[in-house]
């Protein structure tokens, strides 16, 4: 057996890790669980690298189990590898194991150590089945195990109602989304009875299915890959979400399973390329969900809200790539994101776990004390910024381009606008942690230096956050668009780079006059009541839902239950009494008649013996005047 | 002359008396006496019998002689009991004993 074939039954290797930990709780020691989960991480990312060089000589392994024949039609489950899945299992098993080793420093001290192995085994496994099916069916049964592990990883710490609230939050507003997958999945099934990409793919090209349902499939399709991938006005959850543990956000909700949605639809292109209105639909809300995104990041003052809304906004330029046509750009963009995000989600924990805060203002001066820390962080910051020759140029580039060959002058803008709004709020980020004086608040004192364990997967992925961004650049004559089978796609304009870097510069030098030069009023425009009122507050979009959604529906169902506690209730407790009266009567005749004789009889047997034991006093005289009258009484009867 | 009857009476009376004697008798020595009465009552019907019913066989007679030295054993032995008891616990009554469980 091939390593490319065998590599089509990875996902079962961290599920097997996943059900081990479970089986074995406590019992075993905490280096077993991280051990565990990091053997099998090391199995797939090494097996993901292996099988490479067969994937781009052309193998294209795949198998196909039949599942359930529905009337006539099979259903079959499969899984298979081209280069998009190679290149998603490479991101996904890197990102896993590096954040693996960087949780044995992290959560050594939690007394759920090997809880929190078995869900980031568990949510690999459901990630790999994702990138490795062969078909939207078995696609959306893993897409919800990641949903699973999305949701146990949020509410880790559900003692605190904080974590408990985000988790069921997170998982009921993806659920929107899974709702149009799952419609999705029922169209295409009505239409082209089968679930299975080429087929599918096969009847869009031949025009066997077209028209309004296809339009409505695709639809439904992104409406998954919003929920997923916390597109506006889906993207509610991503913030709350950071409640769990910093390294499980740093794996699902910055690096992969949030880059689902721009996987599916990806894959998912014939689809939507057939109808280009939905490509403008989702690169209208890509737009939409990028700007507003890098606004609130502006105004945001805990470290990880600013990540969180950061990846929402970036997501959105995946999102506007697609929407302009040009995947290979938005997958581009998605592995460098993978790896930066990762990056500075790890650093910002090393940050927490040295600080024990959250908040930007309470940090300050950190370089001098986190090095290593300090230098990962800057490296992921300007990657994201756009700074080159970093991994975030190339790929924001290369998106950046796509909107410009699209002609849409508005998003270009817009776009633009949005990367320099990038640069100034890691600018500010960073600058606020790690390099301005420690404020009056400060909790820095004490910081020191994470350990080992945590500092080197930094340093890893500081080194991809550098180098990766280069497969997709002239320098390599766009390797990666060529690996992926669009040699087309790879483009690259200096004049474009020139304004964006220019931009992401200044918006750099804004924030250091005013964070570390002072010559600017820090946060000024905190002052605006744009930022005070909306920015800080989200757009109000929480209290929308909470105003437009929630409240007609507790109310609706306040109503049904004053009318449940009065109508059906009522009945019920009416019934109910009845039922007690009757029993009532019958138990009186039970006590009387059947009680009254079996006590009786028990109650005569009872006496008896107490009248008998007066006899049996234990005097052997009175025994013997007994024997004495027996006798003679007998002899009286018959000795006659 | 004298019957058989009057030792059949004789013997009946004494061991009525006896009877009476170990039923109505707080007092262990007294009962002891009065199976002693009882014993003797038989001894007597076996005497009268063996010289009135089989006067050459004389088998009831060898019967009360090995009676009355049974008896004497008998009493010998309940004497000593009595005597310890009363000794170590000062008990005289029969019904008080309970020592000689097994």
């Amino acid at each position: 057996m091939s390593l490319a074939a065998f590599s089509l039954a990875l996902p079962l290797v961290p599920l097997a890790a996943f059900a081990i930990l479970l089986a074995a709780g406590r019992r075993v020691p905490k280096a077993f669980a991280s051990g565990l989960g990091i053997a099998a991480m090391s199995v797939v990312f090494a097996a993901s690298v292996g099988m490479l060089p067969a994937v781009i000589g052309g193998a294209r392994p795949e198998v196909s189990a039949h599942w359930l024949r529905v009337g006539s039609v099979p259903i079959d489950l499969g899984v298979r590898i081209d280069p998009l899945t190679a290149l998603m299992l490479v991101v996904v098993s890197l990102v896993s194991l590096l954040v693996q080793i960087y949780s044995i420093g992290y959560m050594g001290s939690d007394d759920r150590f090997r809880w929190y192995y078995a869900a980031i085994s568990l949510f690999t496994a459901a990630m790999l089945g994702v990138v490795l099916a062969d078909g939207w069916l078995l696609m959306y049964m893993c897409w919800e195990g990641m949903g699973l592990a999305s949701y146990l990883l949020i509410g880790f710490w559900f003692e605190e109602p904080e974590a408990a609230r985000a988790a069921s939050k997170a998982f009921l507003v993806t659920r929107i989304g899974d709702v149009g997958f799952g419609l999705a999945l029922v169209l295409m099934w009505t239409q082209a009875h089968t679930f299975s990409f080429d087929s599918v793919f096969h009847l869009v090209e031949t025009g066997s299915w077209a028209g309004p349902t296809l339009i409505a499939a695709a639809l439904l399709l992104f409406l998954g890959a919003m929920g997923k991938s916390a597109q506006f006005p889906l993207h509610v959850w991503l913030p709350d979400a950071m409640a769990g543990p910093t390294p499980g956000s740093a794996l699902i909700h910055a690096a992969t399973m949030v880059a689902a949605g721009v996987y599916l639809v990806g894959r998912s292109f014939p689809l939507f390329e057939a109808n280009p209105q939905t490509l403008q639909v989702i690169a209208a809300i890509g737009m939409i969900t990028a700007l507003m995104a890098a606004l609130i990041a502006v105004a945001m003052d805990d470290i990880k809200k600013v990540l969180a809304y950061s990846t929402i906004s970036q997501l959105g330029f995946m999102m506007i790539a697609l929407g302009t046509g040009n995947w290979v750009a938005a997958i581009f963009h998605l592995m460098t994101h993978a790896f930066f995000k990762a990056l500075l989600f790890l650093a910002a924990g090393s940050v927490i776990h040295a600080t024990h805060t959250q908040d930007l203002h309470e940090m300050g001066g950190l370089w001098k004390k986190m090095p290593w820390t300090t230098t990962t962080w800057v490296i992921g910051a300007l990657s994201l910024a756009g700074i080159p020759p970093l991994a975030g140029f190339w790929s924001k580039d290369e998106i950046l381009l796509s909107v410009f060959k699209s002609g849409n002058m508005l998003y270009l803008v817009l776009a633009v606008l949005t990367a320099g709004l990038t640069a100034f709020y890691m600018s500010r980020a960073t600058f606020l942690a790690f390099f301005a004086k420690p404020g009056v608040h400060t909790k820095a004192g004490h910081a020191h230096e994470s350990p080992a364990v945590m500092t080197g997967p930094l340093v890893v992925l500081a080194v991809l956050a550098v180098v990766a961004g280069f497969v997709g650049s002239p320098l390599t004559n766009y390797a990666f668009a060529r690996f992926l089978g669009e040699s087309t796609a790879g483009e690259f304009a200096l004049p474009l780079a020139l304004v964006t870097v220019t931009l992401s510069l200044a918006a750099i030098g804004y924030a250091w006059l005013m964070y570390i030069k002072g010559a600017i009023r820090p946060d000024w425009y905190m002052d605006s009541w744009f930022a005070r009122r909306v920015l800080a507050r989200r757009f109000h979009i929480d209290e929308i839902y909470e105003y437009l959604l929630l409240a007609p529906v507790l109310a609706v169902s306040g109503a049904f239950g004053r009318l449940d506690n009065a109508v059906v209730d009522g009945v019920v407790r009416a019934t109910g009494w009845l039922g007690i009266a009757v029993s009532k009567v019958l138990a009186g005749f039970d006590r009387a008649g059947i009680d009254g004789a079996v006590d009786g009889l028990g109650e005569g047997v009872t006496g008896a013996g107490h009248g008998v034991r007066r006899i049996l006093t234990g005097n052997v005289q009175i025994y013997l005047m007994m024997l004495v009258v027996s006798i003679v009484v007998l002899v009286a009867v018959f000795a006659r | 002359m004298i019957t058989l009857n009057h030792y059949l009476v004789l013997a009946a009376a004494l061991f009525c008396i006896g009877l009476f004697g170990v039923l109505t008798s707080k007092n262990a020595l007294r009962v002891v006496i009065s199976v002693e009465l009882i014993l003797n009552a038989v001894n007597i019907n076996l005497a009268a019998f063996s010289v009135f019913v089989a006067p050459r066989q004389a088998i009831g007679l060898n019967f009360v002689v090995f009676f009355m030295v049974v008896a004497a054993a008998e009493f010998g032995l309940a004497l000593a009991i009595i005597i310890a008891l009363h000794r170590t616990e000062d008990i005289g009554a029969i019904d008080a004993i309970r020592k000689l469980k097994g």
